[in-house]
């Protein structure tokens, strides 16, 4: 007690290595304070009586400093386990601290309902999953995105697509998926050879009538004008033929807007197997 | 003499085996000495002052031209200027502080008083307080030493300690003792000094750590000498600043057991004068008992006061109070009357409800009647005129 002044009078005004300093409060470092504030009432040096509350793997701890014990450091903090459950644990805070000032009671138990409930928080958050915070590298990032886009731009995705399904076509995969012979199939192909040169004399026609602006179709325009039942303007009715497939090709034929040609390419088929067995 | 005496009765611990008392030796009277960190702070930066290189500027720094002032008239400041022309020098100011090139203001001499005087009954005050306060395991813990797993303090050990010779024994006490704590909180935190000290010979900065302090040197200054942090001193030649360094009391030492028995002879108590240091006494506290609070809440001084004045209401707690415009009771506590205001005002408006309805009805009826009439007259006279109709109307009433 004679002590606690003298001690209060060295550390609270001067130096003490636990006292950190900010604009607004000064807070104390010290393990043992049982509120983190340097207070004459609340230092653990300036006080030789001192009763804190802390928490080892889970458990629950009542710390006791008394005078006697000053003088022998490894032995001046007495430990007590608190018990599990909340209100008896409270009465052995009352119980131990009995002839301890009020304030340290209560702020022991203060800090004990603060630390289960901090513990509480921490077993219930093992129990789902964390996310794991990664860094946002901006640099990395740009230079990914960049990568990607490039790399789509050089696969050619669709071309590739085209020639693929072009490649089954021909292969004759789709041949028992579409309900039409395989000769009108390939009179089709022949007659379409043709309309491509029909179709430019056409353009020609119109360009005259129309006087050099051409009319361009979009997919939904089509779409809009076959479910109001009227006949697109361009088409004449002579080439109106009743299979579907005619249509749908010549479709693909007429150009939109922003979308790829769609050329159907016939190279000569190299016979391999026919070269293997000649040689 | 004083209450301060806490404990008289200091253990002595060995310097391997077990940690436990093999001796016990009573507490000297220096450390029962006052504690004042206010004589230490003085006499420690004065102190501090003693082992001081004198510095100056050169006398001749920026003296060394003939420069004289223009004068006025030549549309410039007053200030000499360097005579001479040909070169960029001649021209420029010359001499004062604020000059480039010139001399500083008030220039550093050498007999500058670099030393200082202190009373020794301070000097011998300051160092009583200091080693008091070695013992007291708060201040030693507030500057910084870790000395949680220290069987007691003040430490005292063995006189087996003096005989070390290889430091590699010397850390293996350390580590016994549990003072080698102590020593890792230097070694961690060895850095570079920050600023030109660095190039100035000066280059590392370490912490303090303990402080071994003995009787005779029969090789544990060798021992002791290379550990980060380790101090070695004689119980004869305690330095204050190395007792408090930065003038902060609390110092971590370990004291052999011949050298904390002579501490008694160094420092004598209030009774006896010291052996050592002629016609020095202990200092004497200005306060026996410096726990004012326990003073004040003591039987004896609470008897003699006199009562306790009530409190003013005025600079008191701030009541909360019940709004009367919520709570009724609370209105009626505070006017009875407006009870009955409330009910006479019901009635008051009751009443003007009453005659305002009838006033409506009355002309409602007056309205539907001329209506109803004047249909009937309608039917009968289609070529009266409306003003005849409204006055045979008003007549029929009347």
């Amino acid at each position: 007690m004679i002590q606690d002044d003298i001690i209060w009078s060295c550390v609270g005004e001067n130096f003490c290595c636990f006292k950190a300093k900010t604009k607004l409060e000064t807070f104390c470092r010290n393990r043992y304070n049982l509120s983190g504030i340097c207070r004459r009432k609340l230092c653990p040096l300036a006080n030789s009586q001192y009763a804190t509350v802390l928490e080892h793997r889970g458990k629950c701890l009542l710390y006791m400093k008394t005078i006697e014990r000053i003088h022998t450091p490894n032995k001046m903090w007495e430990k007590i386990v608190l018990p599990d459950k909340y209100s008896d644990a409270l009465k052995m805070i009352d119980e131990k601290l009995q002839y301890f000032p009020k304030m340290t009671i209560n702020k022991a138990k203060q800090r004990l309902t603060r630390i289960r409930q901090y513990l509480m928080r921490m077993r219930r958050m093992k129990l789902t999953v964390q996310p794991k915070l990664v860094r946002v590298n901006k640099k990395v990032e740009r230079r990914e995105r960049k990568r990607e886009n490039r790399a789509l731009e050089v696969a050619k995705i669709e071309k590739s697509i085209n020639n693929e399904l072009v490649d089954r076509l021909k292969s004759g995969l789709y041949d028992g998926f579409y309900n039409f012979d395989q000769e009108e199939f390939e009179q089709m192909l022949d007659k379409i050879g043709a309309k491509y040169e029909e179709e430019e004399e056409e353009k020609e026609k119109e360009k005259e009538k129309t006087g050099g602006s051409t009319f361009v179709i979009d997919e939904e325009a089509e779409n809009e004008m076959e479910s109001w039942g009227k006949t697109p303007k361009i088409w004449d009715m002579e080439d109106l033929v009743d299979d579907d497939y005619e249509k749908k090709m010549k479709k693909l034929k007429k150009r939109k807007k922003g979308k790829p040609k769609f050329e159907i390419e016939f190279e000569q088929e190299v016979n391999h197997q026919q070269k293997r067995e000649k040689n | 003499m004083t209450t301060q005496q806490l404990r008289p009765i200091v253990s002595v611990f060995p310097i391997k085996g077990k940690v436990k008392t093999i001796k016990q030796v009573p507490l000297p009277s220096v450390f029962s000495a006052p504690i004042r960190p206010d004589v230490v702070r003085f006499v420690h930066t004065n102190m501090a002052k003693n082992n001081r290189q004198a510095h100056a500027v050169s006398t001749t720094a920026g003296e060394q031209t003939s420069a004289t002032s223009w004068g006025t008239g030549r549309a410039v400041a007053r200030i000499p200027r360097v005579k001479g022309s040909g070169t960029g020098r001649s021209g420029q100011a010359a001499f004062g502080n604020m000059c480039r090139g010139g001399r500083m203001y008030a220039p550093k001499k050498v007999w500058r008083k670099w030393h200082r005087k202190i009373n020794t009954n301070q000097k011998r005050y300051a160092v009583c307080s200091a080693i008091a306060a070695t013992a007291v395991t708060p201040l030693v813990m507030s500057r910084g030493h870790r000395v949680n797993k220290l069987p007691e303090l003040p430490l005292v050990v063995s006189d087996q300690l003096q005989s070390l010779t290889k430091t590699r024994q010397a850390v293996k006490f350390l580590k016994f003792i549990g003072a080698y704590r102590d020593v890792e909180k230097v070694i961690r935190t060895k850095k570079t000094r920050v600023g030109q000290g660095k190039y100035r010979n000066r280059r590392h900065v370490l912490r303090k750590g303990p402080m071994v302090v003995y009787a005779r040197n029969l090789g544990i200054k060798k021992a002791f000498r290379n550990i980060p942090g380790v101090e070695t001193a004689s119980v004869y030649t305690l330095n204050l600043l190395k007792l408090a360094p930065g003038s902060q009391m609390g110092r971590f030492i370990i004291w052999t057991e011949s050298a904390f028995k002579l501490l008694e002879d160094i420092y004598g108590s209030w009774e006896k004068p010291s052996k050592f240091k002629s016609g020095f006494y202990l200092p004497r506290p200005v306060m026996v008992n410096t726990d004012v609070e326990r003073i004040i809440k003591s039987d004896q001084v609470q008897t003699v006061l006199r009562n306790r004045r009530p409190r003013s209401r005025k600079y008191g707690k701030k009541i909360q109070r019940a709004d009367p415009y919520e709570d009724m009771s609370v209105m009626v506590k505070l006017n009875p009357y407006y009870k009955t205001k409330l009910q006479k005002q019901k009635e008051l408006d009751e009443k003007n409800k009453k005659e305002r309805k009838e006033i409506v009805d009355k002309s409602r009826k007056e309205y539907e009647d001329w209506l109803y009439f004047s249909e009937e007259e309608e039917e009968e006279e289609e070529e009266g005129s409306d003003e005849d109709r409204e006055i045979e109307v008003l007549s029929d009433e009347n």
